[in-house]
């Protein structure tokens, strides 16, 4: 394949903007983990924000994301390239998310039982520790409530209009590829995001918030 | 479309969804996934040689199963079949099942026994046979039981027949554990 860099070299910081995924995977294949390596650095934001669209996590969600790309490694031979690594990477994340999510929701009920009394939180609170990126010191104190419900609310969503505008909003992932990995068509995905700011303003509307 | 244009509660859901989604991943993510490589290696390099392997032992083993073995069967003589001399080495070989081993005995004359004597007092297995020839057990009369034939050491027939059973390999059976409660004592 011309172009390609052979098995035994290495993938400079150079040549890896030249090389496609494909490319990359090929030589991964082989057994090149360098290249291996590339692929994990082209496609670590949009795998860990998948894994934490549903684990709620950065924790949770790293390791997912970690266990998501050995178990890509480890499947690699198997993959054919009819779809997009990335598709298929993200696949595999998040079926492994939704495998952590069920583990976790039945610890986070035994332990949420414990400690509901002494922190009067509920079971999905773990997202609500997430960093937040785009605080500023100077939000009013309005501004900071009414954040503090939004995101109470989306806890409170259903699953499938919760992953579906978490994903939406991690701006890492296309319609389409949330509609493989929720394995739904890209209407529906569409929808359920609509639906699911609807719900949340009608519920804030209920708490008195207005939508000036 | 800005934000300022959608509203204050469209703008306060976008700006919930981008602080709880838009994280990055701790840095060295990829050195940490590339350490664990190493120990997982692409299921492809040990599957091709681990399905071959057990391929070839599969058809060994119905390679090895198809090709005869005798199964050990209870032997229930009826009757012996004539006396004959001894077989060529070209007889031998049409059965290769029982190999024949000749015996020197001492060719000191011993009185016959009685025919009675050459079944074992009813336990249907032949013991012994006194015999001034060897004999030939004809196989159509026992099939596959040649090779119960026991030599006793009074035999004075020169050289006497002795068949000898090849190695059965009988398969293990094993029998599942079955674990019940233990009885509880209070």
């Amino acid at each position: 394949m011309p172009g390609v860099p052979q098995s035994t070299e290495r993938v400079t910081a150079a040549q890896s903007a030249e090389v496609t995924d494909l490319d990359l995977v090929r030589l991964a294949q082989a057994g090149d983990t360098e290249a291996f390596g590339e692929l994990v650095e082209r496609n670590r934001r949009a795998v860990f924000r998948a894994a934490l669209a549903a684990v709620g996590s950065p924790t949770e969600a790293e390791d997912v994301a970690q266990d998501a790309f050995v178990t890509a490694w480890r499947k690699l031979s198997g993959f054919r390239g009819e779809s997009q690594f990335r598709t298929w990477l993200l696949s595999i994340t998040w079926r492994k998310a939704i495998d952590r999510r069920k583990a976790l929701t039945k610890w986070l009920k035994l332990a949420a039982s414990a400690s509901r009394d002494e922190a009067g939180d509920d079971m999905f609170d773990i997202v609500e520790r997430i960093p937040s990126s785009d605080r500023t010191p100077d939000e009013s104190l309005e501004s900071h409530e009414l954040q503090r419900d939004v995101r109470k609310l989306i806890r409170t969503l259903p699953r499938k209009l919760r992953d579906a505008l978490l994903l939406a909003g991690t701006g890492e992932h296309t319609y389409d590829e949330i509609g493989r990995m929720l394995n739904a068509p890209v209407g529906t995905v569409k929808w359920r995001v609509a639906e699911a700011r609807r719900v949340l303003k009608r519920k804030l509307a209920a708490m008195g918030y207005v939508d000036a | 479309m800005p934000n300022e244009e959608r509203g204050r509660l469209d703008a306060a859901i976008d700006r919930a969804v981008r602080g709880m989604m838009q994280v990055d991943p701790r840095a060295g993510l990829r050195h940490r996934v590339t350490a664990r490589l190493s120990t997982s290696a692409p299921r492809g390099s040990w599957l091709v040689p681990a399905m071959g392997t057990a391929a070839v032992a599969v058809a060994l083993v119905l390679f090895w199963t198809s090709t005869g073995i005798p199964k050990p069967q209870p032997v229930v003589p009826t009757e012996i079949a004539s006396a004959r001399p001894s077989p060529a080495p070209s007889a031998e070989a049409s059965q290769p099942r029982a190999r024949q081993v000749g015996r020197a005995t001492a060719s000191v004359e011993r009185p016959r026994r009685a025919p009675g004597v050459i079944f074992d007092q009813g336990r249907g297995r032949i013991r012994a046979a006194s015999l001034g020839r060897p004999i030939q057990l004809d196989p159509s009369v026992f099939p596959g039981h040649l090779d119960q034939v026991v030599a006793a050491d009074d035999m004075v027939a020169s050289p006497p027949t002795i068949a000898i059973a090849p190695i059965v390999l009988q398969p293990i059976t094993i029998t599942p554990l079955t674990v019940s409660a233990l009885p509880i004592r209070k």
